[in-house]
């Protein structure tokens, strides 16, 4: 260290600070002034910036990760479930599965959580009887305990794996395709994290790179974990976290080779599966579940199965067929259907995604000014509190209510929260005193271990309703244990546990870290602590090179002339930098180098104490402006206080406090956060549209809806089915952002037919098609699918003998209602 | 790309970190919008390839992410952290990787900078490029400082954080890493 660095380091400060260049060089030594001007051009160089979206991903990315380690905690409701289902287990081998599995429901919606908004047509479903599925899956191969998996299972090192969003669609791309990859046999590739695959001798084994895999194997992911199968035929599966699936029948032949068949069975987890059409009535595309089966036709889709065995398909395109107990509904775009353990498949019900904020939690949540029931299935992640921003999925049900299927935090509100760091003073169960503050605890608090009076902590928590603050989170930021030092010098001495270095008794202990070589007249680095009896611990020793001979020790100022800190006396010269309000009996920190003759010399004596000033912030709503009052705090605010203006009761606000040796505040500081303005939510809505005319629409269940300048894509009549997007004020007013319409019905049918008569259609217009008599009922649905009106120009293609012609066996919603 | 969110733009970094590390997402997009272009600089002119930089990049803040819940606002600045972070990962990065990364054709248009006329756009290129050809000369020591300072835009006392040395050791560094620096860009 010496003056020129000094210099230089000031000036640099002073054009990092945005001073001219012309004025930092003033009166420097020429060297040091072509340095700063070496600086100074390399900060005005242009360097290359990231790709854009790349950048996107990963940040997208980041947050999915966040979610997916976010510490969860099941409503009470959910948790009583989990725990009667536990019980319910048995065996030891469902015991384990079990703890998996509680698990994956808690923790599903990180990752492949990312939903599917209704973007396609979405037609009347029908409910039949038709033949049991085929083949009872058998009982999931036994799954280890989460505790006694390796810690990468469940905390695994997440790679940067390619991946890029679009919308609500993940894509995942597949790095390489095996040589092996064939009808026969799927390419596996795990995308993140801890992907298994089974052997034929059951044996589990972690599948690092692309492999592949074939019928009568099994492939199950971790924690965080994610996999993708890609098929012969482009037809692609995506494995979420804690998923395991079983291949049953593998045989994707390609359009022009054959029939694409391709039969999994899903135990657990979370997939989605993109199929690609196929025009032929051979081919089929199943997933299975403990209690259904899910037909696709070119569709995507998504199957979820929780612990309690409960599965769930949620249809983004086309359509699927799903099975259990001998029913059969039918699920299209925009819709889910639900298979309870013992029972049918529940009607397929419509959609409703959005998110919003938090008014109302309980067995009925309200949510962006919607109110969502929850029950035995919904799944709520990051513990949500009132005022706290949610994402909701959830779907509607027959009465026109909205149930919730899961609820997932996206944000808490910074609205009456505070934070205080300070010493503790006092400390029991129901409540401490940080900083001369009383704090209440409750048992929800988390209190970081091991925390005692004397220690400084920070308190982040809630204003309640009535001012008082409760903690939510209480972590030790220091302990009084004794003031840091390090310095290099001299082995004078050593012997046991007694040193002498550079002049300083220095004592070591079996936790201090010593450089084994060390002998006197070496030249080491000492680091430790100065504690309550003036004994200088050291936390490690080590060599270092002759010319490493500075210190940094922390203590209170004895003397000032000469110096002495912390027992130790130095010398300072015209460059040290002196905080100008330091005084005897101040915490200093001194930074400095030992000379070559012993000599101590500080470049720098910094003040740490502030006079036990402290201060805590906190957020809150503004009651009352005259007098001061945020979220029911009184705040005395003085001409002293910086208020930040236009600040309207109701808006959010920053306060900054200072609290004084007596215990008063002093209100440094108040700022606005956000206006209170915000929309409450905003949601996505799949429904049909009974009437639009003039401006007014008026939708199933809904209240009439007066459109303003509103962008719809595609034409609205009745019967449509139409994603409205609107978002919800304070006040409650809706405002419509925009509308697709994702299928509009056939204005007109033939005159010449009663409602009872039947109708004469092409069935699958093209090379298969096929003249048909259906329904006048069924012929909505029909249409929906793209048959036409009227007998098949050019005849019937004879080999087709599709998968549909049950048909007859289908009714409409209007039949079963 | 800054796409943080209002009330966050708000707040200071403590903050946003602990909020981070309490599982917000909107706070971890908010340090990602705060951080991710320096510390790609800071990467880019270790590893002298757009797209591993990229890669890079993003596992350093994944790691930020797993590693949240460890970090402690008494210790080292988050700053200072989150560079020791990327500066272990460069390490480690050396350490496993032998070849070359090539660059591929289609990653070549970010090194063009708009509303700059190619003969710009060349100059700065091979100043950039002398300017990292250059560092690469300097002891490891110097190195990690001038780059720390002077591409990371990181202050004296967040360098000293980051690389576990004293602010005094730190500015001596500074000043032989600066004069290093110049005297082997005069030698080109």
């Amino acid at each position: 260290m010496n003056k020129l660095e000094d210099l230089l380091q000031e000036r640099l400060e002073q054009l990092e600070a945005g001073q001219p260049l012309a004025v930092c060089l003033a009166g420097l030594p020429e060297e040091e002034a072509k340095l700063l001007r070496l600086t100074a051009d390399l900060q005005a160089l242009t360097y290359p910036l990231p790709d854009r979206e790349t950048a996107v991903a990963q940040r997208a990315s980041l947050q999915r990760l966040t979610q997916s380690r976010q510490p969860r905690r099941a409503p009470a409701g959910w948790g009583t479930i989990l725990a009667d289902w536990w019980r319910a287990q048995t065996t030891a081998r469902r015991g384990a599965l079990a703890a998996l599995a509680a698990v994956t429901v808690i923790t599903l919606v990180a990752g492949l959580g990312g939903l599917f908004a209704p973007d396609e047509a979405a037609t009347p479903v029908a409910m039949t009887e038709s033949e049991p599925a085929s083949g009872e899956p058998a009982a999931p191969a036994s799954v280890p305990d989460l505790a006694e998996m390796p810690e990468s299972a469940v905390e695994p090192a997440v790679e940067p794996a390619p991946v890029v969003e679009s919308g609500n669609t993940l894509f995942i791309p597949l790095v390489s395709i095996p040589l092996d990859f064939g009808p026969q046999k799927a390419a596996l590739e795990p995308v993140q994290g801890l992907v298994e695959m089974q052997t034929t001798e059951g044996e589990w084994t972690a599948v690092s790179r692309t492999t592949t895999i074939a019928a009568g194997q099994r492939v199950r992911t971790g924690a965080f974990s994610q996999a993708a199968l890609a098929f012969f035929d482009g037809s692609r599966a995506e494995l979420g976290p804690n998923t395991e699936l079983s291949l049953d029948v593998l045989d994707a032949q390609p359009p022009d080779k054959g029939f694409r068949t391709v039969v999994m069975t899903q135990w657990l987890g979370e997939s989605r599966h993109d199929v690609q059409f196929r025009n032929d009535s051979g081919s089929r595309y199943e997933v299975k579940t403990p209690n259904g089966t899910g037909v696709a036709r070119g569709t995507s889709f998504q199957v979820r199965v929780t612990a309690d065995l409960y599965a769930q398909y949620t249809v983004a395109k086309g359509r699927v067929d799903v099975t259990g107990l001998d029913v059969t509904v039918r699920v299209t775009a925009g819709r889910t259907s639900a298979i309870p353990a013992d029972s049918p498949p529940s009607r397929p019900a419509f959609r409703i995604t959005g998110e919003g904020e938090v008014t109302q939690i309980g067995p009925e949540w309200e949510v962006g000014g919607q109110t969502f029931q929850t029950g035995d299935h919904t799944i709520i992640i990051g513990n949500p509190q009132v005022g706290d921003w949610v994402r909701v999925e959830g779907h509607l049900q027959a009465d026109g209510g909205r149930m919730a299927d899961f609820i997932s935090l996206l944000h808490r509100s910074p609205a009456n929260r505070f934070t205080i760091t300070g010493p503790v003073e006092a400390m029991d169960a129901a409540g401490w005193t940080v900083a001369g503050q009383p704090i209440a605890v409750d048992e929800a608090t988390d209190v970081e271990d091991g925390i005692v009076v004397g220690d400084t902590v920070r308190v982040d928590g809630l204003i309640q309703d009535d001012g008082s603050f409760l903690a939510e989170q209480i972590r030790l930021i220091a302990r009084d244990d004794g003031l840091p030092f390090e310095f290099t010098g001299v082995v004078e001495a050593m012997a046991g546990d007694a040193w002498t270095i550079s002049g300083i008794a220095i004592t070591s202990d079996a936790d201090t870290e010593v450089d084994t070589a060390i002998v006197v007249g070496d030249v080491v680095k000492v680091e430790g602590q100065i504690l309550a009896d003036g004994v200088w611990l050291a936390h490690e020793i080590k060599l270092v090179d002759d010319d490493e001979n500075e210190f940094e020790i922390t203590g209170v100022v004895e003397t000032m002339a000469p110096w002495r800190v912390a027992g130790i006396e130095f010398e300072t010269r015209d460059w040290t930098e002196i905080d100008p309000d330091v005084a005897i009996g101040d915490l200093v920190k001194v930074e400095g180098i030992i000379l070559a003759d012993g000599t101590w010399v500080a470049d720098e004596i910094e003040r740490l104490d502030d006079g036990g000033v402290l201060t805590f912030v906190f957020y809150g709503a503004v009651d009352s402006a005259s007098p001061w009052v945020v979220s029911g705090v009184p705040l005395p605010v003085t001409d002293a206080t910086a208020v930040a203006p236009n600040i309207a009761v109701g808006d959010l606000v920053r306060v900054t406090v200072t609290l004084l040796p007596d215990g008063t505040w002093l209100v440094e500081q108040i700022e606005l956060v956000y206006d209170d303005v915000a929309d409450q939510g905003c949601f996505s809505v799949t429904a049909v549209v009974i009437s639009f005319n003039g401006g007014q629409l008026v939708l199933d269940d809904w209240p009439p809806l007066t459109l303003g300048d509103v962008e719809i894509e595609g034409d609205v009549a009745a019967n449509s089915v139409i994603v409205i997007n609107f978002c919800i004020s304070e006040d409650g007013a809706i405002t419509i952002v925009s509308i697709l319409v994702l299928f509009t019905p056939t204005p007109t049918l033939p005159p010449s037919q009663n409602p009872g008569d039947n109708v004469t259609i092409c069935h699958k217009p093209g090379r298969n098609q096929h003249t048909l008599t259906v329904a006048q009922s069924a012929l909505q649905e029909h249409l929906n699918h793209g048959d036409a009106l009227g007998a098949c120009s050019g005849g019937d293609d004879d080999d087709d003998h599709g998968d549909d012609h049950d048909d007859d066996h289908h009714h409409d919603d209007d039949d079963d209602d | 790309m800054n796409q943080t969110k209002k009330y966050l733009l708000e707040l200071n970094e403590v903050e946003l970190v602990r909020l981070a590390r309490d599982g917000d997402a909107e706070a971890v997009g908010a340090l990602y919008d705060r951080h991710q272009a320096q510390i790609f600089r800071y990467v880019w002119s270790r590893v002298d390839n757009q797209r591993l930089a990229e890669d890079l990049t993003g596992e350093i803040f994944t790691r930020m992410v797993v590693n949240l819940p460890k970090y402690r606002p008494s210790g080292i600045p988050f700053r200072a952290w989150l560079y020791r972070i990327a500066y272990n990962l460069i390490m480690d990065h050396y350490r496993t990787a032998n070849g070359r990364h090539p660059l591929p054709l289609q990653h070549a248009h970010n090194l063009s900078h708009d509303g700059q006329n190619p003969s710009t756009i060349i100059e700065t290129q091979l100043t950039i490029d002398r300017v990292r050809r250059a560092l690469a000369r300097l002891e490891p020591a110097q190195r990690d400082v001038v780059e720390l300072r002077f591409l990371a835009g990181m202050s004296l006392r967040e360098v000293a954080g980051t690389l576990d040395k004293s602010v005094a050791a730190i500015k001596s560094i500074q000043h032989r890493g600066l004069k290093a620096l110049r005297a082997a860009l005069q030698q080109g």
